[in-house]
C-alpha cells in the first residue's frame, strides 16, 4: 500500500514545489511593482502570493499587499482598512522584519494624515525592531525629525533619545529629512493653505468637477512647489484655458465612469523651466 | 517511472500555464488594458530561465507600458532588456525612440531613431526609422536638421519633403508678442488664434474690473482689496496666456508637420513570434 502511494506522495510534492515557484514569482514580481509604484497590481500579486503561501512566509505577502493598499486608496474607507490591516500586522505577525516594515508604514501614513503624535509610537515600534538598516534609518530620521519639531515627544521616551543619538550622522543624511527640512518655497505656501481650505472645505460640498488631470488645485499645488509665486498666473491661464481643452478632447483618459484629458504642468512651463 | 510521468506532467502544466498567460496578456491588450498585459508579460519573464527569452518578454512589457503612458516603468524594463539580452539591443533602441519621442524630447527621439536606421538591415525598418527621425527634428523644431536629414534620404517620398517645406515655409508666433498683448486683457490669446480662451479672459477681467471700480467709489475698501486679488490674479493670467500661447501654437505647428511627415507608419512586434522579438512595419 505504502509503495503504491509513493508516486501520489511524490507528485503532491512536485505540485507544491510547482505553487511554491508560481507564488515565489508573483512575490518577486509585487516586490517589482510595489517599486514602480503600481499601488493595484502590487496588492493585485502580493495577495496572490498570500493566499498561496503559508505563515509565516504569508505575512510578508501581506504586509506587501497592504503596503500597497495603503499606497493606492483613494477614499478615506480604504485607507482605514488598510490602516487596520497594518497595525494588525505590526502587531500579531510572527515574522520580526514584517512587524518592522508594517510599523513604519503606519507611522508614514499617519505623517501623511498629519497625525505626529499618533504616528510615534509606530515609528519607535519600527525602529525599535532593528531588522534592517533601511527600516531602522527611516523610522529613526522620521522620529529625529518630529522630535526637532516637538523636543516635548523626548521626554516619553527617554532612552529612544540615546539610541536615536546614537545614529545622528546617518540619519541627517536621509533624502526624506533633507525633502522635509527644504519644503515648498516660502511664495507658495499662501497658496498652498488655501488649497488645503479649498480640498477640505470646498470640495466636498461641490463635487470634484474638474475634467483635467491633473485637476486645477492639484495643478496648482504642483505648480507652487516647483516654482512659488509663478504658479498664480499658470492656474488663471489654466481655468481660462479649461473649457478650450475639454472641448478640444484630445488624448481622453477613462477615469472610473468619466472621461478626463491631461493637462500637465510642464506642457505650460515647459519653455522656461526646461522641463519637456 | 511514476515519477518521470509526473514530472513530465508539472513540465506540461507548466508550459499551459506559460500560454495561459500569455494569452491573458494579449487579450488584455487587446481590451484596452495594456499596464495589465505588462504585468502578465513580466510574469513570463519571472517564469523564464534562459536570458534572451527573459529578455524578449521583458521588451513585451516595456512595450505595453509604452501603450499604457507608464514610460518611467518601460525605460526601467529597458535597461534590464539591455543589460540581459544585449541580442535584443536593436529593438530595444526604436522602443527608446518611441519613448523618448511620448516624453517630447525631440533630440533624443532623432538620436535614437538614426541609431535603429544604422543599426537594422530591414529596408522597411530603415524607411520608417528615417520618417520618425525626420518627424522628431521637426516637433524639436529644428527645421535644418530635419532638411539635412531629408537631404539624405534621396529615395524619401514626395509628401515627406513637401510637409517639411511646408513646414519651413510658415511662420511662427512671435512668444514676446504675445506676452505684449497679453497686457490688453485677452488679446495674447487672439493673437495664437485662441478666440475663445480671448473671450473668457476679456469678460472675466472686464468683471473684475468693474467690482474693483464699483467697490472703491463705494469707498468698500475690504471687498476692494479681495477683488483686487483676484483681478492681479485674472490679469497675470493673461499676460502668461499670451505667452504661452505663442508657445502652444507653434508646439501645435511642429507636432501638425511632424504628424504629416509620420503619415500613416506605424510598427509593432510580431506577436506569434514572442519571446523572439521580429519588428513588422507598415505603411
Amino acid at each position: 500500500m505504502g509503495r503504491l502511494l509513493r508516486p501520489v506522495r511524490r507528485a503532491v510534492g512536485i505540485s507544491l514545489l510547482v505553487a511554491g515557484g508560481a507564488s515565489a514569482e508573483s512575490l518577486d514580481l509585487a516586490q517589482e511593482l510595489l517599486a514602480d509604484a503600481d499601488w493595484p497590481a502590487a496588492r493585485r500579486e502580493a495577495m496572490r502570493a498570500a493566499i498561496a503561501l503559508a505563515r509565516p512566509e504569508s505575512e510578508r505577502a501581506r504586509a506587501m499587499a497592504a503596503i500597497a493598499w495603503i499606497r493606492g486608496s483613494y477614499s478615506p474607507e480604504e485607507s482605514a482598512a488598510a490602516l487596520a490591516e497594518l497595525q494588525r500586522l505590526a502587531e500579531t505577525a510572527e515574522r520580526p522584519d514584517v512587524r518592522g516594515s508594517a510599523a513604519l508604514e503606519v507611522g508614514h501614513h499617519l505623517l501623511r494624515q498629519g497625525c505626529p503624535d499618533e504616528a510615534w509610537p509606530w515609528l519607535a515600534r519600527a525602529f525599535r525592531a532593528g531588522v534592517s538598516d533601511e527600516t531602522t534609518l527611516a523610522a529613526g530620521a522620521e522620529l529625529l525629525w518630529l522630535g526637532r519639531m516637538n523636543p516635548s515627544r523626548w521626554r516619553r521616551d527617554p532612552d529612544l533619545r540615546l539610541q536615536i543619538a546614537s545614529l545622528r550622522v546617518p540619519l541627517w543624511n536621509m533624502p526624506l529629512v533633507a525633502r522635509e527640512r527644504r519644503g515648498p518655497p516660502l511664495s507658495a505656501r499662501p497658496g498652498l493653505w488655501f488649497t488645503r481650505f479649498y480640498r477640505r472645505q470646498i470640495r466636498p460640498a461641490i463635487g470634484n468637477r474638474c475634467q483635467l488631470r491633473p485637476t486645477c488645485s492639484e495643478y496648482f499645488v504642483q505648480a507652487a512647489r516647483r516654482y512659488g509665486w509663478r504658479a498664480i498666473p499658470l492656474l488663471a491661464d489654466r481655468l481660462v484655458r479649461e473649457p478650450s481643452v475639454v472641448q478640444a478632447a484630445e488624448h481622453p483618459l477613462y477615469e472610473q465612469d468619466r472621461v478626463v484629458y491631461p493637462d500637465p504642468v510642464e506642457a505650460h512651463s515647459f519653455w522656461w523651466a526646461g522641463s519637456p | 517511472m511514476a515519477t518521470l510521468l509526473v514530472a513530465c506532467a508539472a513540465v506540461a502544466a507548466d508550459e499551459e500555464d506559460t500560454a495561459t498567460t500569455r494569452a491573458l496578456a494579449r487579450e488584455l491588450a487587446e481590451q484596452g488594458d495594456p499596464s495589465g498585459a505588462a504585468v502578465e508579460y513580466r510574469r513570463l519573464a519571472l517564469r523564464e530561465q534562459h536570458p534572451l527569452r527573459r529578455g524578449g518578454w521583458r521588451w513585451m512589457a516595456a512595450w505595453e507600458y509604452w501603450h499604457a503612458g507608464r514610460l518611467e516603468q518601460a525605460e526601467a524594463l529597458l535597461d534590464r532588456v539591455e543589460a540581459e539580452a544585449p541580442t535584443w539591443m536593436t529593438p530595444t533602441l526604436l522602443l527608446r525612440a518611441e519613448i523618448a519621442r511620448s516624453e517630447r524630447k525631440p533630440a533624443e527621439a532623432a538620436f535614437y531613431f538614426d541609431s535603429f536606421a544604422a543599426a537594422t538591415e530591414a529596408a522597411d525598418a530603415r524607411a520608417y526609422a528615417r520618417r520618425a527621425a525626420i518627424a522628431a527634428r521637426l516637433e524639436g523644431r529644428d527645421a535644418a536638421g530635419a532638411r539635412a536629414a531629408l537631404a539624405d534620404w534621396p529615395d524619401a517620398p514626395t509628401s515627406v519633403a513637401e510637409a517639411v517645406e511646408n513646414y519651413v515655409a510658415g511662420r511662427d508666433k512671435n512668444p514676446q508678442i504675445g506676452g505684449w498683448l497679453g497686457l490688453v486683457p485677452g488679446l495674447g490669446y487672439a493673437y495664437a488664434n485662441e478666440y475663445a480662451n480671448a473671450a473668457r479672459s476679456l469678460i472675466l477681467n472686464g468683471l473684475f474690473l468693474y467690482g474693483m471700480h464699483e467697490t472703491a467709489q463705494d469707498e468698500q475698501w475690504g471687498a476692494f482689496a479681495v477683488i483686487a486679488f483676484f483681478e492681479f490674479t485674472w490679469y497675470s493670467g493673461s499676460v502668461y496666456g499670451g505667452l504661452d500661447a505663442s508657445h502652444r501654437y507653434n508646439r501645435r505647428r511642429a507636432d501638425d508637420a511632424a504628424a504629416t511627415v509620420r503619415g500613416g507608419a506605424a510598427w509593432r512586434p510580431d506577436e506569434s513570434a514572442l519571446p523572439t522579438l521580429s519588428l513588422l512595419f507598415t505603411f
